[in-house]
């Protein structure tokens, strides 16, 4: 039995309890989810700390608008509509695509966008992907990091990583811990004890992006995924952050002694450290909106400061 | 939506919903509560679907966004219940229950993707747009995903 097959099987078994009757949805409520904390006391703080500690990048320099994909570069992002539907909750949002390699001018941004674009272009029907399928490409083992899955793609890729003097990630590494992980990545502590719930993987050059949460005095949770992208090295991951100008943005230093830049928005905030050796992005998986999660500006200086930024090397 | 039709649509379709919303949530009573919260969609959407493909596709579009608004709130993410799925679910030999909670335990972004994929069969481009991302980024998470399960399980 292959995967596909342990996989159908094991989750054919997983059914929910509810038993539907007709009658059922003359009279069905929606279930009650748990109660909101104080979200009155909570906007109050945002309001006054919004207005009383956040200040805008002047001009913008080494920010978010420093981060996205040009839009003349013929980069398209995924849609929202489309085959399935039209948009049946006036879901469809905005897409900006940035770069978690660096800031526009670095050889890492450079490359990504020309990998994204040719990408945006490249087997735009999906005709060679599904002749290829999952099945192995034929290529060296040496694309296998990569969204790779013919020649030409290969070229490309050595095209431009040659061009920017790059290298390619080689292989990778799952652990089960951030122990295991700190162990092999020759790293201290810098996630510290607040943070748990760690998934990392980490390529062969240092390269590592980690799926953790954070936890909060007062009982709450944020979840994130950390990403730090080594320089010198070629790394094709992008981020959707919705609408850029959705954001603001200020530069904090954290308590490790690094300066970083924070940007939050209604849906998502940001963290972002441009260091010696690499480029940390921190995508935190909430937003200022009351509905999703109601994040202040000391929430998510925070959370950057219970990353010990010093240590990553 | 004709009653009787709904019905059996729902009838053939919650357990998708179900398992969609597991994904997320890991937690069965909130998976059920989605499953009820997107058949009252489809029992009063004001809309005629094409056919049953067309139907399909709209409910798993529906329990995604309904599963990510239940999921911005934070402290919603965090009421873990594997007890729930353990006594609600009958296995037939123990590998099928390691692979699933050897999925389970991964991080959101893999599980969702590996059942779209995997159990739903739906292509990369139809994950990609549901999920609002690059084609890349699913072929990425579907590699990781197999790559992280490898160590929990015999073969991948």
């Amino acid at each position: 039995m292959n995967f596909e097959e342990q996989y159908k099987t094991a989750f054919s078994h997983v059914q929910t309890a509810i038993d539907l009757k007709e009658e059922d949805f003359y009279h069905m409520k929606r279930p009650v989810h748990g109660i909101r904390k104080s979200a009155v006391i909570l906007a109050a703080i945002i309001c006054l700390l919004v207005a009383c500690s956040v200040t805008a990048f002047a001009a913008n320099l080494f920010g978010l608008k420093d981060l996205i994909l040009h839009e003349n570069s013929g980069i398209a992002p995924a849609v929202t509509t489309g085959s399935h539907d039209s948009d049946p909750d006036g879901s469809a949002q905005p897409t900006t695509l940035i770069s978690l390699q660096g800031f526009s001018g670095s050889n890492e941004y450079k490359a990504a966008m020309e990998w994204a674009a040719f990408l945006a272009t490249y087997d735009q029907d999906g005709a060679l992907l599904a002749k290829v399928g999952n099945g192995p490409t034929g290529l060296p083992e040496k694309y296998s990091q990569y969204y790779v899955y013919t020649q030409e793609m290969a070229d490309k890729l050595d095209e431009i990583t040659a061009k920017y003097n790059l290298k390619l990630h080689r292989s990778i590494d799952v652990f089960d811990s951030k122990e295991a992980f700190y162990a092999q990545a020759g790293l201290g502590d810098f996630l510290g004890r607040n943070n748990t719930d760690c998934s990392p993987y980490m390529f062969d050059d240092g390269t590592f992006h980690i799926d953790g949460s954070s936890a909060f005095p007062d009982g709450q949770f944020m979840q994130y995924q950390f990403m730090d992208c080594k320089k010198g090295v070629f790394t094709d991951t992008l981020l959707n952050i919705g609408n850029a100008d959705d954001y603001t943005e200020w530069s904090y230093q954290t308590s490790s002694g690094v300066t970083v830049c924070l940007a939050s928005s209604p849906s998502k905030c940001l963290i972002f450290a441009d260091l010696k050796d690499s480029f940390v992005t921190v995508n935190v998986l909430a937003g200022t909106a009351e509905d999703s999660g109601n994040i202040t500006p000391e929430n998510l200086q925070e959370l950057a400061d219970s990353f010990d930024f010093s240590m990553l090397h | 939506m004709e009653k009787t039709y709904f019905l059996m649509m729902a009838e053939k379709y919650k357990d998708m919903v179900y398992r969609i919303a597991l994904n997320y949530y890991r937690n069965s009573a909130d998976a059920d509560d989605t499953v009820q919260d997107v058949l009252i969609k489809l029992f009063s959407a004001d809309r005629q679907f094409q056919n049953e493909e067309h139907l399909r596709n709209w409910l798993i579009r529906v329990t995604i966004n309904e599963c990510k608004n239940v999921l911005r709130t934070p402290w919603k993410r965090w009421t873990v219940s594997w007890e729930g799925i353990a006594a609600t679910t009958v296995f037939e030999s123990p590998q099928e229950s390691e692979l699933l909670f050897s999925v389970l335990n991964l991080p959101e972004k893999y599980r969702v993707v590996l059942y779209l994929f995997y159990y739903e069969s739906l292509t990369v481009k139809e994950i990609a747009q549901l999920l609002n991302l690059q084609e890349s980024a699913v072929t990425t998470r579907l590699s990781r995903a197999r790559e992280k399960l490898k160590k929990k399980i015999t073969e991948v």
